[in-house]
């Protein structure tokens, strides 16, 4: 009896221990789905590939990276995209007076507006900051290649067609 | 059988230490970070931005009438209340979305478009709005020009009005912050009380999303983030605790994130 008894502990144990295993393994693997952008979470990804018209930046863009310092120092990349033919970085937690929309147009270059490689191989970041503001700048909205910027505490457009600032009003 | 043969407590021993050994390979294979849990429930639904010049009905998924400053600045706060309206007499959930800044209106400035809008809304569609409109949906930010305390303050008073209506109807915090920006005490005051909706834009805001108090997260992700949080799936992955839980049209079954994108 006492012998039986020890067995049905020895298999609950056994089993349990099976099964927090393959619960953790599942876990895992489910994880690394997820960072290779597999499809664990297909609602996810239908979002990301289909509910925006605007590119996202590629692997160059990582906070961190050799190819994102070079381009932003120790300033934090807020936002990045690409609208049109023009990539976009937005940075935040710069210096005070750092200028914090960055432009990298790419114009014809259809390897460069892919941005598979660091679109830095092609053409030149351009630095650009509103004349008397200062604060890091986030993108709030894009409107065809006019940006809704956040910069300082100030709601302003940047027109990516002539490189300019505009005061944001009520429209 | 050898197993039969052990007593009780080597047994036992015996299965702790087969289980150490499975979860170490396992650990050593795939990496501490598979041991990191993602949101339970995985979100199945999730909130798109809309311009409120933009009416959209096609999507089947949620709404955000995505306001911006208003006041002094775009949109109209006439605009934003009426595309607020159309969607919930068209019943599909829906946040209206602010991003106070301080160019654009003074804190008292936006808790009175709070309450206009509430009054609005509730007065306009009483029984859908108690059944589809989210609430109102703040985009805070250290350099949108408000202290942590104004935005406390202006949640505070979000909260309290939104707490007396019947309904889905709340107030979310679609908050980001970065090193040198708000602390990790600071978020938590500032989202206390509201559904947080954390803007995961990097591994700081992951940190500071899991480390807060809250349990369960609308997430908010947006494809214009930097690599690899421009990933939906990368993100959501990142996140502990649980999806936000709607109940929108009387289903309880619906969880949700939030995707930024512009149009």
């Amino acid at each position: 009896m006492d012998h039986a008894k020890s067995r049905k502990v020895w298999i609950a144990l056994t089993a349990g221990a099976a099964l927090i295993v393959v619960a953790l393994l599942g876990a895992s693997l489910a994880g690394n789905g997820a960072r290779a952008g597999t499809a664990n979470h297909p609602s996810a990804n239908r979002a990301a590939s289909t509910a925006h018209s605007l590119m996202s930046c590629g692997t160059w863009s990582e906070q961190g990276s050799a190819a994102a310092t070079a381009v932003v120092s120790n300033r934090i990349i807020r936002d990045c995209v690409r609208v049109g033919t023009d990539w976009v970085l937005t940075t935040v937690g710069g210096a005070a007076g750092s200028a914090d929309v960055a432009v990298l147009r790419c114009g014809g270059n259809a390897a460069c507006a892919a941005g598979v490689r660091n679109p830095a191989a092609y053409a030149h970041w351009q630095w650009f900051q509103p004349a008397g503001v200062t604060g890091g700048a986030t993108i709030l909205g894009v409107n065809g290649t006019t940006l809704i910027l956040d910069v300082g505490g100030q709601q302003m457009s940047f027109s990516l067609a002539n490189d300019r600032f505009s005061a944001e009003t009520e429209n | 059988m050898t197993v039969t043969h052990l007593k009780p407590a080597r047994r036992g021993r015996r299965a702790i230490a087969i289980t150490a050994i499975a979860l170490g390979g396992l650990w050593a294979v795939a990496g501490p970070a598979s041991l990191a849990l993602a949101q339970s429930p995985k979100p199945n639904h999730h909130f798109l931005d809309w311009r409120p010049g933009t009416f959209n009905t096609k999507s089947s998924q949620g709404v955000v009438v995505e306001g911006v400053g208003s006041g002094a600045c775009a949109y109209s706060f006439s605009s934003i209340e009426k595309a607020t309206l159309r969607y919930v007499r068209a019943k599909k959930p829906v946040w209206t979305e602010f991003s106070p800044q301080s160019h654009c209106a003074s804190i008292k400035s936006y808790k009175s478009m709070i309450h206009s809008l509430i009054r609005y809304v509730r007065s306009k569609a009483p029984t859908d709005a108690k059944n589809y409109w989210a609430g109102v949906m703040l985009d805070e930010e250290p350099n949108f020009g408000f202290s942590a305390s104004s935005v406390i303050s202006l949640n505070k008073y979000a909260s309290a009005q939104t707490a007396v209506l019947p309904g889905v109807t709340f107030v979310s915090t679609e908050d980001a912050t970065w090193s040198g920006g708000w602390t990790q005490r600071q978020y938590d005051s500032i989202v206390h009380g509201t559904i947080a909706a954390p803007q995961v834009y990097n591994s700081y805001m992951v940190r500071i999303t899991n480390n807060s108090h809250v349990s369960e997260n609308l997430v908010t992700v947006n494809p214009a983030m930097p690599h690899p949080f421009n990933s939906a799936s990368y993100v959501l992955g990142k996140i502990k605790g649980s999806s936000d839980q709607g109940g929108f049209g009387g289903k309880s079954t619906t969880y949700w994130y939030n995707v930024w994108h512009s149009q």
